[in-house]
């Protein structure tokens, strides 16, 4: 009678059929070769047929299941399951390994047993990964406890544990049951807190977590310290070549006791139509065509020069922008996003310079300064612009005084004025109940005496506001200052070249950009280096991201296929290594010489200079005396012509050469008299 | 990290040699559990499909977390083990064989332990425990204790120390696994395997033999019958055959008769073990090439080489047993990486000690012979024959053997190769894979 052939464990064969169950129900009962699998499944217990250990069969086996199984799954329709990805795939890749267990359970193997169920265990989970890449339930609520209650038991029959005794049992028991209830209990959590999760998630994989590291804040306030004085952490990535360095963010109207309003959150965001963004090509311009990628997507603004006539957003969930301000432009999308925008010559009236000051409300409200602040700085504007009599004229007088009298620096002492009661709160408060005027912190910077330095802010809204005082109407824009060079076709922008400068509108022109600030004070001016850490943490990034854009556009049954080539490249090496292990001294005997050939090598070996073994044949030939040296060369041709050239060995001439050889080598050298 | 058993010793592995890596190696292989590392890809692989979507609306999030809760009640059942072993077994044993050492654990604690098993700990690399993952032990009551055979494969020979046990409990899903290593060092000496030798014929040397050992250890012990000769005075009365004095009575002045006796001694005989396996130069391009394009006789790889030591030495000990069988006095010589010499023979130490001294030469980077040779030509004097056993033919090989020759002793030179062409008379070329499968039975 013929032995009754191996079988796996019961649990191990339980949770091969709960996850093809699983598969099966969340098909909606489509999948017949699931079926056929469990009942070949069920019949390895019945059947004495087995696969020979050899890999061939197998393959061949799983092959046309595969086939059958590729034949059997229906393409993607109305009634198909929603799923991440198409359904055809999924069901593929699920299908392929439910038919990868099923074959263990063929194929026992008496070196290892303990493999097959290993196998099972595999291609068990990636059948239930498979399923459960559903949106709707199919009973795996209740399929998935069961599971794991069995694939816990097959973990220890796979490990080939002995009967249990009863108190094992007992021990076993109650930590399949906490581990249920864990798993159940964090479900259930993650359930109730799906939304917050899947925004954490989102920022994990997608987005930075912390809005303000974007170096731009929602408000500028002037401070002792530069607010928006960022890291060294990348923000966008520049591909082209930009010409214009001032990349605006949000430009700000109203200044009012030390901070620029009105603040980001608080503007009224209306969609935009893509169309309303581009404008025609303006004549005798060349455009330039920029590429910005965002690296970071905390408060998703888009940043672009003031002369960017066209914007082009691609595919973003939602694109709005605040008209009411000349932006920002917002825009949300998942990561990696990339917008492009096509600039012209410095000057041009670009998207965000449009419409430009067509009311007298739009007028005056760039030209707003509160009383106390006119009243103070009036005098100040006036005598630097004594002698311009355009807008323009102003402009340079502006930024000529302060670019000459004003140095630069990252953090600013508020002095006390002579009609001040310091910068301390404390004081402000007593003087505001004993009824003295405040002092605005652009007064302490103006007229201070001696004259300090201060950041990029300072000198921004300095300019701002002394034009406002002298007719002239301006904003206030903070953005980045894009210099760094990453490689010849592309910049990164990052936190710490956030800036900060102001637009005049000049009548007949339209806004200006006015940069007031030092020169020593422009970000690229900061030519300390970007961390070891950080740059490899970059790189990291970098890979990271062309991963996921890699795989983003991949369907899952390439997904799946790569999911493989790993297994696959690790099965080819096991392999590999393997043959080589036990093939190696018959392979090492491939490579001998035949008998004859050997003979006559060892021969000639031996009239050859002793040398490390090290050395082949050819160099060794150049110490034998010029007259044996063209014998020696013919034998080692004829040997390789026999051994490698697929010729049949001629030993007779090959024995005649290695005799010419030796007298050759016993005649007297001529030098040895 | 794969491919390396748990049971073996981590300072030997070709890696891992740093404390950072032997931490990472011990954790990976101590802690988890074979199944434990599948488990652990597959919840990987699990966790990063999750991660990769992100969608908390499939059913990924409800498997990943009952996976993770096995992995949790995994780690909270981490038991003390207190537990108490003990290793007994042989101290000899030959390559080849499974050494069935015995273990005694008991449960010195006060919980009841289950799913206990024991494995191997800082064994040699020689030495496999069987099965690799250990013996199951199964539930062990507070007190209790359990004796098991615990067989030890030794593949090779060599003199090595077991570093002890690991006892160990994967309760309660196999995945993880709390230890405690019982270090219990203990010796072990594993003798290279031999096929005797039927017959073994010697070369013998121009030279009187002058010294050697008296045959006879003890008195009372015979001497070798020369022949019978007329008395002369100074014999020893007790030595006059009467017999033979009676059969010439008749003649005369018959002269008294008597028996004549001669000392005999055992006859020395040096035999010389080649260790030498040069460095391996496989990983050059160069060699690399030569191995592919002009594979000669001789010129072997390192693997074969060593192949050709390990067949060297069984045939050492096949000669040294078949000499000292046949009453002479071996003197082994042989180089690697110390230099080793020993007189075996009868009365002596014997097939023991050959053993034991074959057991730990090891192959020897540097020429051999130049070690050897001093020391075996103050003994020559009072050697017949040498024995060299050479693994290679060639110059310093055959000066060496010339120099053996001209000072009078026979010589025979037994090589080791698969190809090489015998280079005189006194030479005969064995095959490794002959001399393994015990296919030399003469010599």
């Amino acid at each position: 009678m013929t032995p009754r052939p191996t079988t796996l464990p019961l649990p191990i064969m339980l949770f091969a059929l709960t996850a093809i169950v699983g598969l099966f129900l969340v098909s909606g009962s489509i999948l017949w070769v699931l079926a056929a699998l469990a009942l070949l499944i069920l019949a390895s217990y019945v059947l004495r047929v087995r696969l020979p250990q050899t890999w061939l069969p197998s393959l061949l086996f799983a092959g046309v299941l595969i086939g059958i199984a590729i034949m059997g799954t229906p393409q993607d329709g109305p009634t198909t399951p929603a799923m991440i990805g198409t359904a055809r795939g999924t069901f593929l890749f699920g299908q392929a390994a439910a038919i990868l267990l099923t074959v263990q359970f063929y194929r026992p193997n008496a070196s290892d047993p303990s493999r097959p169920g290993l196998f099972v265990l595999f291609g068990g989970v990636l059948t239930l990964i498979a399923a459960c890449n559903s949106f709707d339930q199919h009973y795996l609520q209740e399929l998935l406890p069961l599971a794991a209650v069995l694939a816990a038991l097959a973990l220890r029959s796979v490990r080939g544990h002995i009967t249990p005794s009863k108190l094992t049992v007992a021990l076993l028991i109650p930590a399949l049951g906490v581990a249920l209830v864990i798993g159940w209990a964090s479900l259930r959590v993650v359930r109730e807190n799906s939304e917050r999760l899947t925004e954490w998630g989102n920022r994990f994989m997608n987005e930075r977590p912390q809005p303000e590291l974007m170096g731009i804040s929602q408000q500028p306030s002037l401070g002792p310290t530069f607010g928006a004085r960022g890291t060294n952490a990348r923000v966008l990535r520049l591909i082209g070549t930009p010409r214009i360095p001032h990349l605006r963010g949000v430009a700000y109207e109203t200044y009012s006791e030390g901070r620029w309003w009105p603040t980001v959150t608080s503007r009224s965001m209306i969609p935009i139509d893509p169309e309303q963004l581009s404008l025609s090509i303006p004549r005798n311009s060349t455009p330039n065509r920029v590429s910005v990628t965002r690296l970071q997507n905390s408060d998703s603004l888009i940043f672009f020069p003031l002369e960017t006539f066209t914007l082009e957003l691609g595919e973003a969930e939602q694109m709005e922008w605040s008209q009411e301000s000349s932006g920002p432009v917002r825009v949300r999308a998942p990561q990696p996003y990339t917008y492009l925008y096509q600039e012209v010559r410095e000057g041009f009236q670009g998207l965000m310079a449009l419409p430009g000051l067509r009311t007298p409300a739009d007028r005056s409200a760039h030209l707003q300064l509160s009383e106390n602040l006119t009243e103070a700085l009036l005098p100040l504007a006036t005598q630097i612009t004594k002698n311009a009599r355009t807008p323009q004229a102003k402009v340079d007088a502006i930024t000529t005084y302060l670019l000459e009298n004003y140095p630069y620096s990252l953090t600013f002492s508020p002095p006390s004025l002579p009609t001040d009661f310091g910068a301390d709160p404390t004081d402000r408060i007593v003087a505001k109940q004993s009824g003295r005027r405040e002092v605005d912190m652009l007064q302490r910077f103006l007229l201070a005496n001696p004259k300090q330095g201060a950041h990029c802010e300072f000198f921004a809204s300095s300019a701002a506001v002394l034009l406002r005082c002298v007719g002239v109407p301006t904003r206030y824009v903070t953005g980045y200052f894009a210099h760094e060079q990453e490689s010849a076709n592309s910049l990164i922008v990052r936190q710490r070249d956030a800036h900060a400068w102001c637009e005049a509108w000049i009548e007949g022109k339209g806004w200006v950009t006015v940069e007031a600030t030092p020169p020593t004070g422009w970000p690229d001016a900061d030519k300390s280096s970007i961390e070891m850490w950080r740059q490899a943490w970059e790189g990291f990034e970098d890979a990271w991201q062309r991963l996921l854009v890699f795989l983003a556009y991949r369907d899952p049954t390439q997904l799946a296929l790569l999911a493989i080539i790993p297994f696959v490249g690790i099965g080819l090496g096991a392999l590999w290594q393997r043959r080589r292990h036990t093939r190696l001294a018959p392979a090492l005997n491939t490579f001998l010489p035949p008998p004859n050939l050997a003979e006559l090598a060892h021969r000639f070996e031996a009239l050859l200079p002793s040398l490390p073994p090290s050395e082949p044949w050819s160099e060794r030939l150049d110490a034998l005396p010029e007259d044996a040296r063209p014998v020696a060369k013919r034998f080692v041709a004829l040997y390789q012509q026999a051994r490698f050239g697929g010729m049949s060995a001629d030993s007779l001439g090959m024995e005649a050469v290695l005799m010419e050889l030796e007298v050759a080598l016993l005649q007297p050298r001529s030098g040895t008299r | 990290m794969v491919g390396y058993p748990a049971s073996k010793d981590i300072n030997q592995h070709p890696y891992y040699q740093g404390p950072a890596g032997q931490w990472v190696w011990r954790f990976y292989h101590f802690r988890f559990t074979r199944t434990g590392r599948w488990f652990l890809g597959l919840t990987g692989l699990v966790v990063f499909i999750l991660v990769l979507f992100w969608n908390l609306d499939t059913q990924t999030i409800a498997l990943s977390l009952y996976t993770l809760g096995l992995w949790f009640v995994s780690l909270l059942a981490f038991l003390p083990l207190s537990v108490r072993a003990t290793l007994r077994h042989a101290e000899r044993v030959t390559a080849g064989e499974t050494l069935q050492a015995e273990v005694t654990i008991e449960n010195t604690g006060r919980l009841p332990l289950p799913d206990l098993t024991v494995q191997g700990w800082g064994l040699p690399l020689k030495v496999d425990a069987l099965p690799e993952d250990g013996i199951r032990l199964g539930f062990l009551r507070p007190g209790e204790s359990r004796t098991h055979v615990f067989p030890l494969a030794c593949r090779g020979r060599g003199a090595f120390v077991l570093g002890g046990c690991r006892v160990l409990s994967d309760f309660p899903f196999g995945l993880l696994q709390s230890y405690r290593v019982q270090p219990l060092p203990s010796r072990l000496i594993v003798h290279p395997v031999f096929h005797p030798l039927t017959r073994f014929s010697l070369p013998s040397g121009r030279r009187f033999q002058p010294g050697g050992i008296a045959m006879a250890s003890q008195v009372g012990d015979s001497f070798e019958y020369l022949g019978n000769r007329e008395w002369r005075e100074g014999d020893n009365p007790r030595d006059i055959d009467w017999r033979a004095t009676a059969r010439l009575t008749g003649a005369a002045g018959a002269p008294l008769v008597v028996r004549e006796w001669r000392e005999e001694y055992f006859l020395r005989v040096g035999v010389v073990l080649d260790t030498h396996v040069p460095p391996s130069s496989t990983s050059s391009k160069r060699m690399m090439l030569r191995e592919l394009q002009e594979r000669l006789p001789g010129g072997s790889s390192s693997e074969m080489r060593l192949f050709a030591l390990e067949s060297a030495i069984s045939l050492c000990a096949a000669v040294s047993d078949a000499l000292a069988r046949q009453d002479y006095i071996v003197d082994i010589f042989a180089a690697g990486p110390k230099l080793y010499h020993l007189m075996a023979g009868r009365s002596l130490a014997y097939r023991e000690q050959i053993l034991d001294i074959l057991a730990c030469v090891e192959s020897s980077q540097e020429e051999p012979l130049s070690q050897i040779a001093p020391r075996l030509f103050e003994e020559l004097d009072r050697l017949t024959t040498v024995i060299c056993i050479v693994l290679d033919w060639d110059e310093p090989r055959r000066q060496f053997v010339e120099s053996l020759r001209q000072r009078g002793v026979g010589v025979k030179v037994l090589l080791i190769s698969e190809t090489a062409v015998p280079a005189d008379a006194d030479m005969e070329v064995l095959s490794p894979s002959v001399i393994t499968a015990g296919g030399v039975e003469s010599l």
